[in-house]
């Protein structure tokens, strides 16, 4: 006999399992596609959102998220050990660098890990320098004086020569070449620049430079190094702004006036080295690390040292960050429990054909006297042996492309290749099981009880978990599990009621005159009606799909909708011109320009002394002209409410103040620069008039009472005319407003906001989980007809036997999951319409869509669309299953009813 | 355990077998009262018109039912009483099954041999280094040694049957229940099959019960029970004898069953002959009882040489 016959227990159940390689290549693949899908997306998700925090970083500017400590005074000459500072700057500044390198050292690993290479300059204070002859035609120049260690690894003089330490003489200096042409400044010219105490500083230019690199971002710490600035004062000529380098070495001439010199310290911050997943953390060692000022040796005229406060915007920009990441990830999690059900459904169902599949086999090895544990048992491994290797596969594979860490990693993965493991023997006995006859009810009055009483405790919940949820009644920190875990319970709640409705709408139905209605219409809702089997997966899988489909298209809708009104908001109207200055002038061609309809200057803004009985305040005073602003800004919802109060004359001045002001002032009066103000009316904190949080905007009419210069515009809202082109009209209104102006328009703002990766990559998701869910739907709908097949083509056999037309067949088979996917569909798209309202809340969106105000819920142009697409996707699923069906041949049918019964 | 040791008793005995099933609210009677003796070695036929209750009668031979009422013994093992345990060692190594459809004996993707081991590995009764010589015996004796290598698929309906039965046999049980092994062969094949289980009945002194509804087991077999309506109705019992022409005849005769309650059953001819129905008369004789119509208005001009009974159809019934 040959080694066949010598299988033994092992080997047989190996063989069974076997058999049927592609039911289990099938289900092999489900899980390895769930783990996959399961692994990567975390790894995505981080991805994205450390894009989206580095993105947000990038945007500010090097010298605001950079650390950085200014302080009066020089650093205290003295060379390093190893300051790792070009040779002619050793010995004056290798103390200060080794001292900020050997600080770094005790820094908390996360901040010692995104921070560069300390860097230190001292500047003299900018001064105008003025040329030995009167008159002689040279622009009006005013000279900052830098001495930077590293100065000469950034620069490469290119005409005359670097200049160098002097015991006598004028001090020596270079400069960028296009600075030098601005300034009208020739080599070897020597200009004087007064200092304070009576000092006349001379100086002269050795040479001009170019930088190495001119994209190195350390030059935004020397704003008019490269380029030269224009200050410009009325009717005065303009004066020409810019940075030249002295030699590091000669820092001894700035050392004798310490109180004319500043010296800058800063970490640059190495973005590409931040990380969402420590961004908390960081967020902390940062704050941190400002509030603990370094000690460092300094030269000041000061009597007392307070240290080196090292302050940065970061770790703000990254606490904004966090909560659009801990949204992301919260939204994530909520819309991945749908077509994780849903894939769990299939999962399941794809086991139940396995299992249908050993059901001789089980029987048979029963009736031999396998006890249920070893039958199980076998099952089990089974499971395990698809689950776990399938599980592995796609959750390695997950791992390695998404590039994701932590537990977080592993969770769907874990799940999917459980779900064989326990849904396998599950079912697999249950289907085995006898039927003691084929006529007796498989439930029981007690089993419908205990159905009632599931279904009721479902609801219960699902009714808590929403009530608690809009409410609003918990804070949780992080992802609240009840937000992410109410879709799954309001759609099961869905499926609850669909498996009711769908009976009774079917018995309805059936006990209409059948006799009008054909054969078909008899035998397909008493079918429906009497043979429940697996319908349960298709409406779960429908409620579930388009709920999440519903929801991600509204959701989607909802935060673009967001960003639009967010952009509005943030620019205040159609155009809005930021400059240093404005003349009376530019104003006037601003309001003459073609397109504008009107203007609305913002006529100053200046920070001003504020004081409550409490406490002490600096708030920012916004001048406006009520009547302009108005105008400008009619019809739009987002408009700053100007009560007519403004405008009273007498008594308290009357002021509209920021929300987060009004709170701080609550029932206090408020006295600003020792006026008394009313508070007639509050705005929402983040405004289009200028960039503070706790502002108050006062008539023009009133505001010499409050501020001494009423006129220094710099930021103007333009309101346009109907059908003007707003991104022409902004470029002539920035061309018109001199240098360094800046133009914003709604559409602008909006543009930059989607720039985020966070957005990109939740639309991404949203998108990604319709598709998911679409696809699993089809799955489950096809797979609940081919496990249907069996019985659907026994008695197709009959009704072929008895005369009918094979093309009528199909029919048949649409109302084996026509009425469930029928009902479910509007209680998908109900419990889908729902979500946002109950989750959007929940969720703090304005991370998003910019701004401070929660987005309200918009359901979009697409989300009807969502409706009829899921229809479609249903009905191809029914016809290709219908089609399957007909391959049938009746004899062969007939002949394996008895096998199966 | 409840085995009977001293292997006195019949191996297969029913009494008052009852079993219900409960549809919806309706109950059906399969088994009503059933009585069945089979004693040790014997092979009986158990025949009876679809839907009289051989299947569930057989279901709870083979410990995979229980009845509603009554007492079933087989192999010395109580199947009302018997805990889940035993039930599996019971089915483990002291019946064995042949189902009408190959599907139901046979798995598909195991050879005529390895379903042998199949059943040498389920039950773990016969030791390991017994179990090839346990297969290569069996399948010999039932003539499908040769294709012990081939697959179900690639047997004939006939191969597939010995190989069914070879498997029944495996873990060498002491009843071997059959449940129309041969309706789905042919006349030709299903006597070949049947002599199979002659074979081995007279040379393994197995005892089998063989429920089929195809008269021509009957020719096998030694004694034939008929069940009606879920009771016994009638035996037949077979013997051959020599004539005086030498020649061998088998003869047949075919006996009422009357169980411990003194109930029978009438062939339905009987009663559709004299019109019996409803209420019927009774009469004991010396050597006989007699049954007449009950419709009838003038007494017998017999009626006192015995004593006189009335008896209801629904009475007898309930």
């Amino acid at each position: 006999m040959s080694a066949r016959a010598r299988a033994g227990a092992v080997g047989i159940a190996v063989r069974s399992a076997t058999t049927s390689p592609l039911l289990t290549l099938f289900a092999f693949t489900v899980v390895a596609v769930t783990a996959f899908i399961g692994a990567a997306t975390p790894g995505f998700v981080q991805r994205t959102q450390t894009e989206s925090l580095r993105f947000a970083l990038e945007r500010t500017a090097p010298a605001q998220r950079d650390f950085v400590a200014s302080v009066r005074g020089t650093p205290e000459p003295g060379a390093g050990r190893d300051p790792g500072l070009p040779a002619e700057s050793v010995a004056v500044w290798g103390g200060s660098v080794q001292g900020l390198l050997d600080a770094s050292r005790g820094f908390d690993p996360a901040l010692a890990e995104v921070l560069g290479r300390p860097r230190i300059v001292s500047d003299l204070d900018p001064a105008e320098a003025y040329s030995l002859v009167k008159n002689d035609g040279t622009p009006r120049s005013q000279l900052t004086l830098r001495y930077d260690p590293e100065y000469s690894t950034r620069v490469r003089f290119v005409e005359g020569r670097a200049p160098q330490p002097v015991q006598e003489g004028p001090l020596e200096f270079g400069l960028s070449t296009p600075v030098a042409q601005a300034m009208g400044w020739e080599i070897g010219a020597v200009r004087t620049i007064p200092r304070p105490g009576g000092i006349v500083q001379s100086v002269v230019l050795t040479g001009v430079w170019e930088p190495v690199d001119a994209s190195d971002r350390d030059w935004d710490h020397a704003p008019t190094a490269l380029a030269p600035g224009l200050i410009e004062h009325g009717l005065e000529l303009p004066v020409h702004t810019g940075v030249g380098y002295a030699a590091p070495a000669d820092l001894g001439t700035a050392a004798a006036m310490p109180q004319s010199v500043v010296t800058t310290l800063w970490y640059p911050l190495e973005v590409p080295a931040v990380d969402a997943r420590h961004a908390g953390e960081l967020a902390a060692a940062m704050r941190l690390f400002s509030a603990v000022p370094l000690d460092l040796p300094i030269v000041s005229s000061a009597i007392y040292s307070r240290g080196l406060a090292f302050t940065s915007t970061a770790p703000l920009t990254i606490t904004q960050g966090l909560t659009r990441i801990e949204s992301m990830t919260a939204l994530v999690a909520l819309i991945a429990t749908g077509p994780l059900a849903v894939a769990i459904v299939v999962l399941a169902l794809a086991t139940r054909m396995i299992a249908l599949r050993r059901r001789p086999s089980l029987r048979l090895a029963e009736a031999r006297g396998a006890s249920t544990r070893l039958r199980a048992g076998v099952l089990a491994a089974e499971g395990l042996a698809i689950g776990a290797t399938a599980g592995a596969a796609g959750g390695v594979a997950g791992m390695l492309l998404g590039g994701g860490d932590g537990p977080v990693v592993a969770l769907v993965p874990a799940l999917a290749a459980l779900t064989p493991v326990i849904a396998l023997p599950a079912t697999g006995l249950l289907v085995a099981k006898r039927r003691a006859r084929a006529d007796a009810p498989a439930t029981s009055p007690a089993a419908r009880r205990l159905r009632l009483l599931a279904e009721l405790a479902l609801v219960a919940v699902a009714a808590t978990a929403t009530v608690l949820v809009v409410s609003g009644a918990r804070s949780v920190e992080g992802v609240d599990p009840l937000v992410v875990t109410l879709p799954l319970l309001l759609a099961a709640v869905g499926c609850v009621l669909t498996l009711r409705l769908v009976p009774f709408l079917l018995a309805l139905v059936e006990r209409g005159s059948p006799r009008r209605r054909g054969l078909l219409g008899l035998i397909g809702p008493a079918r429906a009606h009497r043979e429940p089997a697996l319908r349960v997966a298709p409406v779960l899988a429908v409620v579930v799909g388009v709920a999440i489909a519903v929801f991600s298209s509204a959701f989607a809708a909802t935060v673009g909708d967001g960003i639009v009104s967010a952009a509005r908001g943030e620019v205040g109207a159609d155009v809005r011109i930021s400059a240093r200055y404005l003349n009376a002038d530019q104003l006037e061609s601003l309001a003459r320009l073609s397109g504008v309809a009107a203007v609305a200057p913002v006529y100053a803004d200046e920070q001003s002394r504020a004081e409550l009985p409490s406490a002490d305040l600096t708030v920012m005073v916004y001048v406006i002209d009520v009547a302009e602003l108005r105008r400008v800004q009619e019809g739009d919802p987002s408009a700053i409410a100007l009560p007519d109060a403004l405008l009273e004359t007498g008594g308290a001045v009357p002021v509209v103040a920021s929300q987060q002001l009004a709170d701080r002032v609550g029932d206090e009066t408020l006295v600003i620069e020792g006026r008394p103000v009313d508070i007639v009316g509050t705005a929402v904190s983040q405004t289009p008039l200028g960039s503070a949080r706790t502002w108050v905007a006062v008539d023009r009419s009133r505001a010499d009472e409050l501020l001494s210069t009423t006129f220094s515009p710099s930021t103007v809202l333009l309101d346009l005319e109907p059908g003007a082109d707003p991104v022409a009209v902004a470029e002539q209104a920035r061309l018109a407003s001199g240098t360094g102006a800046v133009a914003a328009t709604p559409a602008s703002v909006e543009r930059e906001h989607r720039e985020d990766p966070a957005l990109s990559g939740l639309q991404l998701i949203l998108l990604g989980a319709i598709v998911a869910v679409a696809a699993l739907l089809a799955l489950a709908v096809g797979m609940t007809l081919v496990l249907g097949a069996a019985s659907r083509d026994r008695m197709l056999a009959l009704l072929s036997a008895l005369g009918l037309p094979r093309r009528r067949e199909p029919a048949i088979v649409v109302w084996e999951v026509a009425p469930a996917v029928i009902v479910a569909l509007p209680v998908g798209v109900l419990a889908g319409l729902a979500l946002p309202f109950v989750v959007v809340p929940a969720l703090d969106l304005t991370g998003f869509v910019g701004g401070e105000l929660q987005p309200a819920v918009h359901l979009g142009a697409w989300t009807p669309l969502v409706v009829p697409g899921f229809l479609a996707v249903t009905i191809l699923a029914v016809l290709v299953a219908a089609f399957v069906a007909r391959r049938v041949t009746a004899a062969r049918t007939l002949r394996s009813i008895d096998e199966e019964g | 355990m409840t085995v009977d040791t001293a292997e006195a008793g019949p191996d297969i005995l029913c009494a008052g077998l009852v079993r219900i099933f409960t549809a919806q609210g309706v109950e059906v009677q399969a088994l009503q009262g059933l009585e069945l003796r089979v004693e040790r070695g014997e092979m009986v036929a158990l025949v009876g018109a679809s839907g009289s209750g051989k299947s569930t009668l057989l279901t709870i031979l083979a410990g995979l039912d229980t009845p509603t009422a009554g007492s079933a013994r087989v192999a010395g093992h109580d199947l009302v009483a018997m805990r889940a345990p035993e039930r599996l060692e019971y089915q483990r190594s002291s019946v064995g099954f042949v189902w009408q459809q190959s599907g139901r004996n046979l798995l598909p993707y195991l050879s005529a041999a390895e379903n042998v081991g199949m059943a040498h590995a389920v039950a773990g009764v016969v030791p390991r280094a017994r179990r090839r010589a346990v297969t290569d015996e069996l399948l010999e004796l039932l003539t499908v040694g040769d294709v012990a290598d081939r697959r179900p698929d690639q047997l004939s309906g006939g191969q597939r049957q010995r190989v069914a039965i070879a498997v029944g046999l495996a873990n060498d049980p002491r009843v071997l229940l059959a449940d129309e092994p041969t309706g789905e062969l042919d006349e030709a094949t299903s006597a070949d099959v049947l002599a199979a289980m002659e074979t081995v009945n007279r040379e393994r002194g197995v005892t089998t019960l063989i429920v089929t509804h195809d008269p021509a087991v009957a020719e096998h077999v030694d004694r034939t029970v008929r069940i009606r309506d879920g009771r016994t109705s009638t035996e037949t019992l077979r013997t051959t004898h020599v004539d005086e022409a030498g020649r061998s005849v088998r003869v047949a005769v075919e006996y009422a069953v009357l169980d411990k309650a003194g109930r029978m059953q009438f062939p339905a001819e009987f009663t559709q002959a004299l019109g019996l129905r409803e209420r019927v008369r009774l009469s004991l004789e010396p050597d006989r009882v007699e049954v007449r119509p009950g419709d009838a208005v003038v007494p017998p001009p017999e009626a006192g040489r015995g004593r006189h009974r009335a008896a209801s159809d629904d009475g007898e019934r309930s």
